[in-house]
């Protein structure tokens, strides 16, 4: 339970683990690490990261706030990978690498989660919807007619983080689409 | 009997600090002892950051990593209005309830 709560507090923006971060670790120590205490961490948590973006000019656009916070949404993006990224890794050690302890310890309580018509359907979007989440904040497209020619731009600005889970929804996607083909045709 | 629990967090904190420069787990200690209410971290820090942004209370030089926060002159006359405008809600709803 303290692992998960020192992974909480990774979780707060820079700005506000630099002003309360060191206190509020301090004060964790003194509490006991509940259930309780995880759900109310991951409330602030959430209001934290919303007053931060709600802090910007009210003028803002929402694509603005987009550009001006987008390793949050490839965090959001790496969030929604999770499941599936694991379910691969795990098939990956057991089917290609020939380690199957961990995908069979997972198997009983992963597999009705995976079988249900929902649970599959969000496990196989999942890449793109994390993809999309790490590219489209970082992406500017312009369409403009100049001369009687139809004018595009494309301009991309992403941080380290947009990128790398960009590339590990592809991959993942990719990885997907050669199972489902060498599966079904 | 209809049953509300907790009170605004923030005058918890206010008034817990009134008493006293405090750091977060004494503030929740005292808040335990004299309103009964167990505040999450979350929650508390939700208000030290609500009330230090309006200049009601402020933070005190860190002693071993932990910060003490004390109230302001400020958040002496914010809180002593509301506890004045509380009491006379009190009085009011005492007059009506016992009638």
């Amino acid at each position: 339970m303290r692992r998960v709560i020192r992974t909480l507090v990774r979780l707060y923006p820079r700005a506000w683990r630099s002003r309360y971060g060191q206190e509020f670790d301090h004060l964790l120590e003194d509490l006991p690490p509940t259930p309780r205490t995880v759900v109310n961490i991951c409330s602030h948590l959430v209001s934290v990261h919303l007053r931060h973006i709600s802090n910007l000019p009210r003028s803002t656009t929402r694509a603005a706030i987009m550009r001006q916070t987008p390793e949050r949404f490839a965090m959001l993006g790496a969030a929604v990978l999770v499941p599936t990224a694991l379910l691969i890794g795990l098939s990956v050690l057991k089917y290609y690498l020939g380690v199957p302890a961990p995908f069979d310890a997972v198997e009983p309580a992963v597999t009705p989660l995976v079988t249900h018509p929902l649970g599959e359907t969000v496990v196989t979007l999942a890449p793109y919807v994390a993809f999309l989440l790490a590219v489209v904040p970082v992406t500017r497209m312009g369409l403009r007619w100049e001369s009687g020619r139809l004018r595009g731009t494309l301009s991309v600005a992403a941080p380290a983080v947009n990128v790398g889970i960009a590339t590990v929804s592809v991959a993942l996607a990719v990885f997907m689409a050669i199972y489902w083909v060498a599966e079904n045709l | 009997m209809v049953r509300r629990r907790g009170g605004d967090p923030g005058l918890l904190v206010l008034i817990s600090v009134a008493g006293g420069p405090k750091h977060g787990h004494a503030i929740l200690l005292d808040i335990e002892s004299f309103a009964g209410q167990r505040l999450g971290p979350g929650t508390l820090y939700g208000a030290l950051e609500r009330l230090e942004q309006d200049g009601l209370i402020e933070a005190m030089p860190s002693e071993d990593r932990r910060t003490p926060y004390r109230l302001t002159g400020e958040g002496d006359r914010y809180l002593t209005a509301r506890v004045g405008f509380l009491r006379r809600l009190t009085t009011a709803a005492d007059q009506r309830a016992s009638s």
